[in-house]
C-alpha cells in the first residue's frame, strides 16, 4: 500500500538488506510461481512425439514470465548496489527503479481496503447461506454505513428497496435463478418471493 | 448501394423495443459517463446481465448505445466542473474548463457535442463501407494470418499502457496464462484445474467484471471516495458552432476523426488513448497549437472527436475477425458468443441483418447522443449530487449478478471476486490492468491459431514469415517489438534521482 512520502525521507540514505529484499520480493515470487506453473504442465495429457501438445503454450508463457521477472530482478539488484555505493541513494521505502508518478494517486487507506474486501467476500458467503434478498439488504446497509453514510433511515430504506428491486428485476423479469440460501433462510426467501409475487 | 439499402432497411424495421433500448442505452451511457465512479466499460458490463434474456439484436443495440454515449457524457462534467467523468475526458479539463472559466462554456459544450457527432460519423462510414471489403480480404486469411494479427494486437497493447514495459508484459503474459486454465481447445486436455470449478475454464467476461467493476469499487472505497459535488453550474447552455467556425477548426476535427478511426481498430487502444494522442497532436502540430492548453476549442475538438470515433472503428476487427478493439467491444463479443453468433469474415453473408442492425443502431445512436446530450445536459450534471457511496454499492450488486448469471454459478462469482483482488493489488503494485484483460481475451485465440498453423504445416514456424499476408503482419510486429525494446531501454537508462527526491523513471 502507498506510504506518504514524508515518512520515507527520514530513513537512512543507503538501503538496508531487509528493505532491499522487499524491493525484489515481487520478482522472486513471480519467478517461483512461474517455475511451479511450469512444473505443473508435466501432468497435462501427453501427445505423440512431434506434436507440440497442450503443455507447449503454458510453458512458453511461464518461461517468458520468469525471464521478464528475472531481468527486472537483475536490474533492481544493480540499481540497489549502485544506490548503496553512491551517496545519492534513494531513501527508505521508495520502490527502486519505479517510474515517477506511480505514487501520485490519492493514498490508499489500508483499513478501508480491508473493510471493502471483507464486505465483498462476506456478501458472496451471505448470498450462499442467507439467500440473495436478505444478504443483499444486509450488504447494502453494511456497505453504506461503513462508507460513512450515517442517516440510518436512508440507509435502511435504500438497502431494503434496493435488495427488493434487484431480486424482483433479475428473478422475475430477467429470469436469473438467484440463490435462495440454506435451511430456514431458504424457506424465508421462498416465502418472501411468494409474498412479493416473484414466485 | 447494397450497404445503404441494408442499413435503411434495418432502421425501417426497428421495432418499438429497439428504439426504446437505443434511447435507454444512450441515457445510461451519458449517466455513466457523467459519474466519476463509473466508466463506460463498467457501464457495458453492468448492462450485460439484463441482456441475457434479450434477443441478439436487442442486447447488442443496448450495449453499443451505452458504449457510444459513455465516451461523450463525461465531457459535460469535465468542462463545467473540472471533473472528468471518464479517463478519455481528462484532456478536456485543460481547454474545456479553461473555456468555461472565460465564460465560453456554451461554446465548449457545443464543440464537444459536434466533435463527438462528427468523430462518430467518420468511423461509422469506415465501418459501413470499409468493413465489408476488409472482410472480403480476410476471407483469404488462414490461421497463420490470424495469429499474426492477434500477436500484433497483443504487442501493441504494451505500447499504450503505463510507463513500465516489463510490468505491462508480465501483466499480459499473466492474462494469457490465466486463459489457459480449463480445457484446451486444440488437444482437449484439462489444464491447471487446481479446484473442480476451474475445469470449465475462466470466462473473460468474469475477469472484466472483477477487474473493471468490483476492483474499481475496492479502489475508490479504499481512497475514501471522491468528495461530494456541491457546486453546480448556474447555467448549462450549448452553442452549436456555425459553418465558419467549423471551417476554421476543420483541421482539428479532421485529425481527431482520422486518428480515432485508426486507433479504434487497434486492440487495447480505445477512447482514452485516442483522446490523449489527439490532444498531443493538436498541442504539437495543430494550426492553433500556440493556444492549446489554455482555452482553445482545438484542445476540445480533437480529443472528443477521436474518443467517439474509436467506437464504431472498434467494431471492424470485432465483426470481421472476432478480435475486439477495446474492452467494451470485448464485452459485446461475449454477448454475441452467448447468443451463438461467431464473428468472422463470413458474418456479412451469413448474418447481414445483424450487421445492418448494428450499423443502423450506431448511426441513430450518434444523433440521439448529440440531441440528448445537449438537451439533458443540466439534469445529467445534477446526477453528480448522488453520493458515490450509493453508486458504488449498486455497482457491487450489478457485478455479482453479472458474474452469477453468465453460467448460474457461484464459482464464477468467487472467480470474479478473485479477479477484483488481483486487479486491486496489481494496481497498487503499478502493474497495468489492460494487458491482463487483453491477455485473457486474445490469449486463447493466439494459442489456437498458433497451434493450428503448426499442426497444419508440420511444426514449421517459418510459415508465419513466408506467407505473404502473415509475413507482412509479422514484419509490422517486429517493428513494434523493436520500438518497445527501445522504449524499455530508454526507461532503464534514466538517471537516478538526486538525494531526497523520489526515484525517477529507472524501470524498464
Amino acid at each position: 500500500m502507498h506510504e506518504t512520502p514524508q515518512a520515507s525521507r527520514e530513513m537512512p540514505q543507503s538501503i538496508a538488506w531487509p528493505q532491499g529484499l522487499r524491493q525484489i520480493l515481487p520478482e522472486i515470487l513471480l519467478i517461483a510461481l512461474a517455475a511451479y506453473l511450469w512444473y505443473r504442465t508435466g501432468v497435462f495429457r501427453q501427445v505423440p512425439a512431434g506434436d507440440l501438445g497442450p503443455d507447449f503454450w503454458p510453458q512458453i508463457l511461464t518461461a517468458l514470465i520468469a525471464l521478464t521477472a528475472f531481468v527486472r530482478l537483475v536490474h533492481k539488484v544493480l540499481l540497489l548496489r549502485r544506490a548503496n555505493r553512491s551517496a545519492q541513494a534513494p531513501v527508505g521505502d521508495q520502490n527502486v527503479g519505479e517510474p515517477a508518478g506511480e505514487e501520485d494517486e490519492e493514498p490508499i487507506f489500508r483499513d478501508k481496503a480491508a473493510i471493502v474486501m471483507a464486505l465483498s467476500v462476506g456478501y458472496v458467503l451471505g448470498v450462499i447461506y442467507f439467500g440473495y434478498p436478505l444478504a443483499t439488504a444486509i450488504f447494502l446497509a453494511a456497505f453504506l454505513w461503513l462508507a460513512g453514510k450515517r442517516n440510518l433511515l436512508t440507509v435502511l430504506a435504500v438497502s431494503l428497496v434496493g435488495a427488493f428491486v434487484f431480486a424482483y428485476t433479475f428473478q422475475k423479469i430477467v429470469f436469473v435463478a438467484l440463490p435462495t440460501g440454506v435451511g430456514i433462510f431458504d424457506a424465508f426467501t421462498v416465502w418472501l418471493y411468494r409474498l412479493t409475487g416473484i414466485y | 448501394m447494397e450497404t445503404i439499402l441494408g442499413i435503411a432497411g434495418a432502421i425501417a424495421s426497428f421495432d418499438l423495443q429497439l428504439w426504446i433500448l437505443l434511447v435507454v442505452g444512450i441515457v445510461v451511457g451519458l449517466i455513466v459517463g457523467v459519474l466519476p465512479g463509473l466508466t463506460f466499460v463498467m457501464g457495458v458490463l453492468l448492462i450485460l446481465p439484463f441482456t441475457y434474456a434479450m434477443t441478439t439484436d436487442a442486447s447488442i443495440v443496448l450495449m453499443l448505445a451505452v458504449y457510444l454515449s459513455g465516451t461523450y457524457g463525461g465531457a459535460l462534467t469535465a468542462i463545467l466542473l473540472h471533473i472528468p467523468g471518464e479517463p478519455n475526458n481528462v484532456p478536456l479539463l485543460w481547454d474545456g474548463y479553461g473555456m468555461n472559466k472565460r465564460g465560453r462554456a456554451a461554446e465548449a459544450l457545443g464543440w464537444v457535442a459536434t466533435a463527438a457527432l462528427f468523430g462518430g460519423l467518420t468511423s461509422w462510414f469506415l465501418l459501413a463501407f470499409a468493413a465489408r471489403p476488409f472482410a472480403d480480404i480476410a476471407l483469404n486469411f488462414a490461421s497463420a494470418e490470424y495469429f499474426a494479427i492477434v500477436l500484433l494486437g497483443l504487442t501493441s497493447v504494451l505500447a499504450f499502457t503505463g510507463r513500465s514495459v516489463s510490468k505491462a508484459l508480465i501483466s499480459l503474459l499473466g492474462g494469457m496464462l490465466i486463459a489457459t486454465i480449463g480445457v484446451d481447445s486444440v488437444y482437449g486436455a484439462v489444464r491447471y484445474d487446481f479446484v473442480a470449478p476451474l475445469r470449465v475454464g475462466i470466462e473473460w467476461v468474469i475477469a472484466l467484471i472483477g477487474i473493471y467493476a468490483l476492483g474499481e469499487v475496492f479502489t475508490r472505497f479504499s481512497r475514501n471516495f471522491a468528495g461530494e459535488v456541491t457546486e453546480q453550474p448556474s447555467s448549462v447552455r450549448t452553442t452549436i458552432p456555425g459553418l465558419r467556425a467549423l471551417k476554421e477548426r476543420s483541421g482539428s476535427l479532421g485529425r481527431g476523426m482520422a486518428l480515432g478511426s485508426v486507433i479504434g481498430m487497434v486492440p487495447g487502444a480505445g477512447a482514452t488513448v485516442g483522446s490523449f494522442v489527439a490532444y498531443g497532436l493538436e498541442k504539437n502540430f495543430g494550426r492553433f497549437r500556440h493556444e492549446v492548453g489554455v482555452a482553445s476549442p482545438s484542445g476540445v475538438i480533437g480529443p472528443q472527436a477521436a474518443a467517439t470515433a474509436t467506437v464504431a472503428a472498434a467494431f471492424i476487427p470485432l465483426l470481421v475477425l472476432g478480435i475486439p478493439g477495446s474492452a467494451s467491444t470485448a464485452v459485446i463479443l461475449g454477448a454475441l458468443l452467448l447468443h451463438n453468433v461467431r464473428p468472422s469474415p463470413l458474418i456479412f453473408t451469413t448474418q447481414p441483418e445483424l450487421i445492418y442492425t448494428i450499423m443502423g443502431a450506431l448511426l441513430i445512436g450518434l444523433f440521439l447522443m448529440f440531441a440528448i446530450g445537449i438537451l439533458a445536459a443540466k439534469p445529467l450534471i445534477r446526477m453528480l449530487r448522488v453520493p458515490e457511496q450509493y453508486v458504488l454499492a449498486f455497482v457491487v450488486l450489478f457485478a455479482f449478478i453479472g458474474a452469477f448469471a453468465l453460467r448460474n454459478s457461484m464459482a464464477d462469482v468467487w472467480i470474479m471476486t478473485g479477479f477484483a483482488f488481483l486487479g486491486f493489488f496489481m494496481l497498487l503494485s503499478g502493474y497495468p490492468l489492460a494487458p491482463l484483460v487483453l491477455g485473457t481475451i486474445l490469449g486463447p485465440l493466439a494459442e489456437r491459431y498458433f497451434l493450428t498453423t503448426m499442426i497444419s504445416y508440420g511444426n514449421d514456424w517459418t510459415i508465419f514469415f513466408t506467407r505473404p499476408l502473415s509475413g507482412t503482419f509479422m514484419a509490422i510486429w517486429v517493428v513494434v517489438l523493436i520500438l518497445l525494446g527501445f522504449k524499455a531501454y530508454r526507461q532503464s537508462r534514466s538517471e537516478p534521482p538526486p538525494p531526497g527526491e523520489r526515484a525517477e523513471a529507472g524501470d524498464m
